[in-house]
């Protein structure tokens, strides 16, 4: 569905996503999963070329057979929306306030479809909500988004999303704003639309708990490279690179564990980073860590590890 | 010994129209050098209970009493002064950009008095050594540094005058999981060399199972469960804790999130029990709201069905 080819982001001279490469396949959850600056949200908005200030260096992203970083803006977004949507960090702030959640329905279909009559919107809007167990429907199409709380908000914004039946949903830290139980309502509509619809998606996340209740893969990204990617249980239970293990490590668990911190702090970005961005906090590191950068290696068909070092 | 004893605490803000009840009466006490979690969802209180305890806004009814002497009503540099210091959620935020790291360390110290000019440098350059900076930072901008770094010099400003007590209201909430783990080994170490004890305030459960004695889950400006960190997490009591826990997603195992949407034709009124609409077993006796305290094998749980 979703091909990324050894994507490239720069803001100016500054590479911040470095050849990065990510399949979605048909009705797949993907997670990347990684600290803040690691490039995870860079990578993400690039797949719609959301960001003006960055720009594509190198690499393809095919979606649908088309290189999307070839498209002209208006191509680009009459794809906007309506073949992948996006879900943001704070759903609030992608509303506009003076207008109705309804309107807000009614405006994702008529962006794309001119002749849209706002009473069907209404009406396949309820249906919709209906699927995705949302309740209330009335209530909350005649309030404003500051009427709603935030966990409402974005689970709103995720029916919204829906609307138009994408095949790809791109989120960045979709639950991160939110208090616990709401974050846990999210993770719960997220599965329910996967299940309903059988939409892929594409998500940007910091927590390690997300992934594991969510993805069907994660991908670990450090210093503006994918370190690990692998299946979701390959990931969490059997990971192989340095930096993988110590971030599992460090999760905090409801037994009590004492997390366990990864000396030194992540990277920042020059001009000339060469070898491993993980090299100088990691324990395993050798004299090529630093020099090269390491070599893609396959442990099995779904798990893949950037590494010089580990199981050698 | 008792070092911090709240009682009956309440506090309402207003707002043009209408009034806020932010704390409807909270009472716990910390003793000296133990740590207690105090967790809720955002809007719940947490933090007004914590600048109420610092002196930094007035609470309406109650009494505090610090280290032996009440402190209500009184203004925060005469009653708790060096004995009691906070960290905030956005260490950049409570910094001054235009100082060192070293001044804004020593800056902590700046009201009371207690060192020569030479004995807080040294002190503060051994406390940056200390929370795990580097010697080489010592004159660089506090601005520059990093998130987790700038946290790390706060606390570094909270220790300088030896406190008895350090609230974190959501200190480690805006850092990654890496560093964040890096500022929990750091309160471990300060709680054990140095005796100090904490109110921990933060919305992440699991992070208080690796570093509280005891826990107080609010919710609407009530504690409604109170006990030992380990044995709440475990075996929650309350149907609002209960649901807390299993909200928490675990990283090994998946888990079930069950649906909070609990839909009634509600008799709501002012007196409901403020769960009422999301309780799993709501009944008329909740709608009444008649909120029974219960104290059950060293813990307390405040809920209308306390008794069965």
């Amino acid at each position: 569905m979703l091909d990324i080819n050894n994507l490239s982001v720069s803001y100016g001279k500054t590479r911040v996503v470095r050849n990065l490469s990510l399949k979605v396949n048909d009705g797949e959850i993907v997670c990347i999963v990684g600290e803040s600056g690691c490039g995870k949200s860079t990578a993400l908005k690039s797949v719609l070329m959301l960001d003006k200030n960055a720009s594509i260096t190198g690499g393809s992203i095919i979606f649908n057979e088309k290189d999307i970083t070839k498209l002209n803006s208006a191509e680009i977004r009459n794809i906007r929306g309506l073949e992948i949507a996006m879900i943001f960090q704070n759903a609030f702030l992608s509303m506009d306030p003076t207008k109705t959640i309804g309107h807000l329905f009614y405006e994702t279909v008529k962006a794309h479809n001119k002749k849209a009559k706002k009473i069907d919107c209404l009406k396949k809007a309820e249906e919709l909500m209906k699927k995705l167990r949302l309740w209330e429907t009335e209530r909350i199409f005649t309030s404003y988004p500051f009427e709603l709380s935030g966990g409402m908000c974005q689970r709103t914004a995720i029916a919204a999303a829906m609307m138009n039946t994408p095949k790809l949903i791109l989120a960045d830290e979709p639950t991160s704003a939110l208090d616990v139980t709401a974050q846990a309502q999210v993770i719960r509509l997220l599965k329910q639309v996967k299940e309903s619809y059988n939409t892929s998606m594409l998500i940007v996340t910091h927590n390690m708990g997300v992934v594991a209740n969510l993805a069907d893969k994660a991908a670990v990204m450090y210093g503006g490279s994918i370190m690990e990617i692998g299946s979701t249980n390959d990931i969490i239970n059997s990971p192989e690179h340095p930096y993988t293990k110590a971030l599992i490590k460090a999760v905090p668990e409801m037994n009590g564990k004492i997390p366990e911190a990864i000396e030194g702090l992540p990277p920042e970005f020059n001009d000339d980073m060469v070898g491993c961005p993980f090299a100088p906090r990691c324990s395993m590191a050798k004299d090529m860590c630093y020099k090269k950068f390491p070599e893609k290696r396959d442990l099995s068909q779904s798990h893949t590890v950037y590494c010089n070092c580990c199981s050698l | 010994m008792c070092l911090l004893k709240v009682t009956g605490l309440t506090k309402t803000y207003k707002n043009k129209k209408d009034f806020v009840y932010a704390l409807k009466g909270i009472d716990f006490s910390i003793k000296q050098g133990e740590c207690l979690g105090l967790v809720g969802e955002s809007g719940c209180g947490k933090s007004t209970t914590a600048e109420i305890i610092a002196r930094l806004i007035k609470e309406d009814s109650g009494t505090i009493m610090f280290n032996g002497a009440e402190i209500t009503g009184q203004k925060r540099l005469k009653c708790v002064g060096k004995d009691l210091q906070m960290v905030f959620q956005n260490p950049k935020d409570s910094f001054d950009p235009k100082y060192s790291l070293l001044e804004s360390v020593m800056m902590g110290a700046d009201s009371y008095n207690l060192y020569s000019k030479t004995e807080l440098r040294q002190r503060a350059q051994e406390l940056i050594k200390y929370v795990g900076l580097k010697g080489s930072y010592l004159n660089k901008g506090i601005g520059s540094l990093s998130g987790g770094e700038c946290q790390k010099a706060s606390i570094a400003r909270a220790v300088i005058c030896s406190p008895k007590l350090i609230i974190f209201d959501e200190a480690t909430s805006a850092l990654d999981v890496s560093v964040q783990a890096q500022i929990i080994g750091l309160m471990r170490k300060l709680k054990e060399e140095k005796g100090v004890s904490f109110l921990f305030i933060t919305h992440d459960l699991a992070l208080t199972s690796s570093i509280c004695d005891n826990i107080a889950v609010m919710y609407s400006g009530r504690i409604i469960e109170y006990g030992p960190c380990q044995e709440v997490l475990k075996n929650p009591k309350h149907p609002y804790t209960k649901q807390l826990v299993s909200s928490v997603l675990p990283i090994n195992g998946c888990c079930n999130i069950p649906e909070f949407n609990v839909l009634r034709n509600t008799e709501y009124t002012e007196n409901s029990c403020d769960f009422y609409a999301f309780c799993q077993r709501a009944d008329e006796k909740c709608a009444k709201g008649i909120l029974n305290m219960a104290q059950l094998q060293g813990r307390s749980v405040l809920c209308c069905h306390a008794d069965d």
